[in-house]
């Protein structure tokens, strides 16, 4: 597959893969106390709380959202895990005033490597359908469609991109060739629908959603976040 | 007298510089059906989005009356909204939601209603209701716009096209749910280039030529039903094997295997067709032939250049124009040119791709795939929004391919093509049965 399409691809199943199910249904509470800790575990710094985060969120992400999330959700984080390290070698090599060892360029990467992977496993617990019902409480009735047609329109371009680069490559296109109608594809796909849901887009919307909670995930996201709480304060102790 | 629930005249709508429809006046009371149809490209989806309020937001313009009830409303579509829902042609343009459940809900919140999901049983989809919309088929995005349309319990319906990516049983629950609508006192309007599939309601009708009307009144047959078999040539099918797949399974993530285990052969000169239900993954053993998805497991064997027509053409498009679409592998030959006729484009070679009707899209998409001439072609629901006429022009174009040593594999739900293939497979449980 050209590169680009890789890209997309891995993007796609990284962040729009699952409907509303596994760790989106978990407690807004529960997803903002694992956001809390978790981060709170990784300011730290200790090869011990990245092992432990780096384990966690692999674990989580695939149990929730499945193996060929982790697959493609690993291969994204290694793109700027690949670029720090690389970046802070190379600027060692430059003789620029820092004093990096291998062993520090290893844990620049590892650094961003497991807050790569943990940004991708926060994406994935956002759920549009509580944003929705979020905004109508709040009273910004009219944006509240916002959430859920991007989490609609997004994936959908990605999808045709991928779709109409791999059609390309069947009719025998260069990818550099097929780029400008597979980005006109997405273009269009979102004019089509301003126009036929025209009335979905801009009406507005005076009830809920329903949308149900996972008390499985909440539990299992709230003993990570207190694990991650208990080995920040061992490690601050 | 009774008052008619939809009203509309329309003296001139459309895209400036471009195409119009003009002096069209109709009206339907409760209950009742109104069919518009008329060749590919003449006028009907044009007609739907003035009455729903759409053209000006397309950027047309409209001029003309829209009166719910007597009571003339502003062409404003938020305005129309509350009184017409409109279903367009491709459904998966009509929605907004991520999920099944979220687009049904928002719909139903924007009308003032409580969602109620165990309302979408009914239309067989509650056990889909959390699948992304982006991985279920255009059958089921039709089924979803279907309850959106009967829940909202707006006055008028308007239906562009709603057979074309509805198999038979699915066709046959619409109708249920067309006469639940009907019984309660809607108004339907509905956009078909098959008048006699509606035969049985004895509905108005207004039958659109180059956008102006040339019949308005009760029902009339006369059309001649579409006669495969006697535009079907005798054809000897070779023994060369085009294309093999043995054993072949795929899965979309997160999913039940959606080919389990599909053997099939194409041989040169052959033409098969492939039916089931909607959803059963049709769509996807075409790409995973074509090879746009890798099989999991079993083995896809090509052997020769292979060309796969999506059922949404925009995404087999390489240039913005038709001109370029067609004539950008070869200069325009004589065997170009004949497709160019044949499919009824001559008028709409420089008119871009993004203002064409849906089914003028899908002959350009074929005609391009069949002038670059290659040796396995698969396409996907190549009849939907076609006329009989361009049907016609269709199946005489997939028998000469097929002449000239090419194979084609058809997927498709359009009772029409029944007498064009060689061989006719049905999908179903993700294992191929072959019919004949």
């Amino acid at each position: 597959m050209h590169i680009l399409g890789s890209l997309v691809y891995h993007v796609f199943r990284s962040l729009f893969v699952t409907g509303e199910k596994g760790i989106r249904l978990a407690h807004p509470f529960a997803k903002a106390f694992f956001i809390f800790s978790t981060l709170s575990l990784f300011s730290t710094g200790y090869y011990s709380s990245l092992a432990f985060l780096l384990v966690a969120t692999m674990l989580l992400g695939a149990v929730s959202n499945g193996y060929r999330w982790l697959y493609s959700s690993s291969i994204l984080a290694l793109i700027p895990s690949a670029w720090y390290a690389i970046t802070a070698y190379l600027l060692v090599l430059a003789g620029l005033p820092y004093s990096y060892g291998l062993l520090d360029i290893a844990l620049i990467g590892l650094r961003t490597y497991t807050l790569s992977l943990l940004i991708l496993l926060y994406a994935s617990m956002v759920s549009p359908a509580r944003l929705y019902n979020i905004l109508l409480r709040i009273g910004a009735k009219r944006l509240s469609v916002a959430p859920i047609l991007t989490w609609r329109i997004v994936p959908q371009g990605l999808v045709y991109v991928l779709e109409s680069l791999a059609i390309g490559r069947v009719k025998g296109e260069s990818a550099s060739k097929r780029l400008a109608p597979a980005m006109a594809s997405l273009l269009e796909l979102g004019e089509y629908v301003r126009i036929a849901s025209y009335y979905k887009i801009y009406g507005t919307p005076s009830n809920k959603i329903p949308v149900s909670t996972s008390m499985k995930y909440s539990v299992v996201l709230v003993a990570v976040s207190i694990a991650s709480i208990l080995l920040a304060y061992c490690i601050a102790t | 007298m009774q008052r008619k629930v939809l009203e509309a005249r329309i003296y001139r709508a459309g895209y400036k510089g471009s195409f119009i429809i003009q002096n069209i006046s109709l009206s339907i009371g409760a209950g009742e059906i109104l069919l518009v149809t008329g060749r590919s490209g003449s006028g009907k989806s044009t007609l739907l989005k003035s009455i729903a309020g759409l053209i000006e937001i397309d950027g047309g313009f409209f001029d003309g009356v829209i009166a719910i009830k007597g009571q003339k409303i502003s062409p404003n579509p938020l305005v129309l909204s509350k009184s017409i829902f409109y279903v367009p042609q491709e459904p998966w343009y009509g929605i907004v939601g991520y999920t099944v459940q979220t687009d049904y809900c928002h719909t139903l919140s924007v009308y003032g209603k409580h969602c109620k999901l165990e309302l979408l049983e009914a239309y067989g989809l509650l056990s889909i209701a959390n699948r992304v919309v982006y991985g279920i088929s255009a059958g089921e995005s039709q089924r979803l716009l279907w309850a959106e349309a009967l829940e909202t319990d707006t006055l008028v319906i308007l239906f562009d096209e709603p057979y074309t990516y509805i198999d038979l049983e699915g066709r046959a629950v619409f109708k249920k749910y067309l006469e639940k609508a009907l019984s309660t006192g809607r108004a339907v309007v509905v956009v078909d280039h098959m008048p006699e599939n509606w035969e049985d309601y004895e509905p108005y009708m207004l039958v659109l030529d180059r956008g102006k009307p040339s019949y308005y009144g009760r029902f009339r047959s006369g059309v001649k039903a579409l006669d495969i078999r006697s535009l079907r040539r005798e054809r000897a099918t070779s023994l060369d094997v085009l294309l093999e797949a043995e054993n072949v399974w795929f899965s979309y993530h997160g999913h039940d295997p959606v080919l389990r285990g599909v053997d099939l052969s194409l041989r040169r000169r052959e033409i098969i067709g492939i039916v089931g239900r909607n959803g059963t993954g049709k769509t996807t053993l075409l790409k995973v032939l074509a090879g746009v998805y890798n099989a999991r497991r079993g083995r896809v064997r090509r052997r020769g250049s292979t060309v796969y027509v999506p059922e949404n053409p925009l995404l087999y498009f390489s240039h913005p124009l038709p001109r370029e679409e067609i004539f950008a592998a070869e200069k325009p030959s004589e065997k170009a040119l004949r497709i160019v006729r044949a499919f009824d484009l001559e008028h709409l070679l420089d008119k871009p791709l993004a203002k064409l009707s849906s089914g003028e899209r899908r002959r350009v998409a074929l005609a391009s795939a069949l002038v670059r001439g290659y040796s396995i072609y698969l396409l996907d629901e190549p009849t939907g929004g076609l006329d009989r006429y361009t049907v016609e022009s269709l199946v005489e174009a997939i028998a000469f391919i097929a002449e000239t040593g090419s194979g084609v594999i058809v997927a498709h739900h359009d009772p029409r093509l029944t007498g064009l293939f060689d061989a006719e497979y049905k999908l179903e449980g993700g294992s191929l049965q072959c019919i004949y």
